[in-house]
């Protein structure tokens, strides 16, 4: 067993982990069950979670890899409450299905929008083409992306 | 992995090759194969992800020299004078989440059929940085693939960095695969240094229809010292084709394979020739 500390949406863990364990299946042991197992090999995507800023496969880093990192889940995005633009624009514009697929594509389009504030279409499908969808054609997806980008942009500038 | 008791993260290179000096210590880089690896013999990693000195890109008039633990994702999204058949293969590999983690040098080490980075970094005549507890040394990329890289590496050794000469060829990479995100069926780069009209010297690399990346000699020397046609780069393209050990592949045939490989020779020496955008000067 090895013993790390990690943060995961702002909160301290520390836990002893399997050296072959890995960062999906530890964040699934400890409740974060928006971040799925679907192949378990880097093929689907939808493991994906941000660790230090950078949007990752959970599946392909080893869980003492993340020993000191912070790990974002869609968690920490927002909630039917209290929704984050893209969890909001993937409603209005009908971009789920079955919603496997969907909490790591919030994410992958999340570390987009923060670097690109008005990403074109090629830009969103590079930025989500880690992320298999086996239910939607992606469209309307791509629609989301950009419909929650405008919709950071008028906060923005409402803001100021 | 199951017989892993120690994990490191150094700070600096010289205590993470000390750590990879002991009997059953083994890199790790992006983890993108390491994470699914099962080897019953390692007892410790180093994971080399916290070395800022192997994580830098740095240029100079004559060279770009880019460190071992560069993602591909940062490789194309680099500023400055990144070589462009290199940014298109860092660009070609899998997807966004793959290419955040993949790195340099375990692209290099790993070195199986599908890895985009080493064809092109083959086809450029690239020198690597290698780095031991007990030795530092730099080797041309030829030698690093005389055999599979791993088994070119000494014990304890790792890529430290790759070199580029700027600016000496005019270059182009091809992937053909069924999707975006596959495996290549077939990877092609060309680089000819050029002086007026005449092709000087020419380095046509593949991969994906081959085992692990290589360099395919007959069809550059074919090139080499020979006035521009493109009857020759249509000749060098079927000369590449003729000399390759092909792998099987379960996706296409050996016919394919070999038809293809023609074409796409040829195609990327023509692009090299005619549109390769970092090196503009006509090699006067
Ligand atoms: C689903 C999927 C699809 C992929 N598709 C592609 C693709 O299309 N094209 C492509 O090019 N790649 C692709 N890859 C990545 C490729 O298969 C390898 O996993 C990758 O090249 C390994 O790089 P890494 O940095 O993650 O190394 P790691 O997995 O950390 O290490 C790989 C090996 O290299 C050794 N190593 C690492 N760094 C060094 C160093 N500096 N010096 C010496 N040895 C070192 C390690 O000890 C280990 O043996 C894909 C991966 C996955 C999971
Ligand atoms: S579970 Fe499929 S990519 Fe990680
Ligand atoms: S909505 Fe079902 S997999 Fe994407």
């Amino acid at each position: 067993m090895i013993q790390i500390s990690l943060n995961i949406n702002g909160e301290d863990f520390d836990v002893d982990v399997s050296p072959d364990l890995t960062l999906l299946d530890l964040l699934r042991e400890l409740g974060f069950h928006s971040v799925k197992k679907g192949c378990g090999e880097g093929d689907c995507g939808a493991c994906g979670v941000i660790m230090d800023g950078i949007y990752c496969k959970s599946c392909l880093v080893l869980a003492m890899q993340a020993n000191g990192r912070d790990v974002f889940t869609v968690e920490s995005m927002g909630d039917v409450n209290d929704p984050h633009p893209l969890q909001q624009a993937f409603v209005d514009e009908g971009a789920v299905q079955c919603g496997y697929c969907i909490p790591s594509m919030l994410l992958a389009a999340d570390v987009l929008l923060s670097e690109n504030e008005d990403p074109t279409d090629d830009e969103i499908k590079e930025a989500l083409d880690g992320n298999l969808c086996r239910c939607t054609g992606y469209v309307k997806q791509i629609a989301a992306v950009k419909k929650a980008a405008k919709m950071m942009r008028e906060e923005e500038n409402d803001a100021e | 992995m199951i017989n892993v008791e120690q994990y490191d993260r150094p700070d600096t290179l010289k205590e993470a090759l000390e750590l990879l000096a002991k009997e059953g210590a083994v890199a790790l880089a992006g983890g993108t194969s390491m994470s699914l690896a099962k080897n019953p013999s390692w007892n410790s990693i180093v994971d080399l992800s916290d070395i800022e000195e192997i994580q830098t890109i740095e240029e100079d008039d004559e060279f770009i020299t880019i460190g071992a633990m560069v993602t591909m994702t940062e490789i194309f999204r680099h500023p400055g004078n990144m070589p462009c058949s290199i940014s298109a293969a860092a660009r070609a590999v899998s997807s966004t989440p793959i290419r955040n983690m993949t790195t340099v040098g375990g692209s290099l080490a790993r070195s199986v059929y599908w890895n985009d980075l080493p064809v092109a970094l083959l086809s450029l005549g690239a020198s690597v940085g290698l780095a031991s507890a007990h030795e530092r040394r730099r080797i041309s990329i030829d030698e690093l693939y005389t055999s599979h890289p791993s088994k070119v590496l000494k014990s304890g050794e790792i890529i430290t960095d790759v070199k580029v000469e700027l600016g000496k060829y005019k270059t182009n990479f091809i992937k053909l695969a069924r999707t975006h995100v596959d495996y290549a069926l077939l990877n092609v780069c060309a680089s000819l240094e050029v002086k007026g009209n005449v092709i000087a010297n020419a380095r046509i690399s593949v991969g994906g229809a081959v085992n692990m990346a290589r360099l395919v000699i007959p069809a550059g020397e074919l090139l080499s010292g020979q006035q521009y046609s493109d009857d020759l780069f249509i000749k060098a393209g079927e000369t590449a084709a003729e000399s390759i050990e092909y792998r099987s592949d379960f996706r296409v045939n050996r016919e394919y394979q070999k038809a293809v490989t023609a074409k796409l020779v040829t195609r990327s020496l023509r692009d090299a020739w005619n549109n390769c955008e970092c090196n503009e000067t006509d090699g006067e």
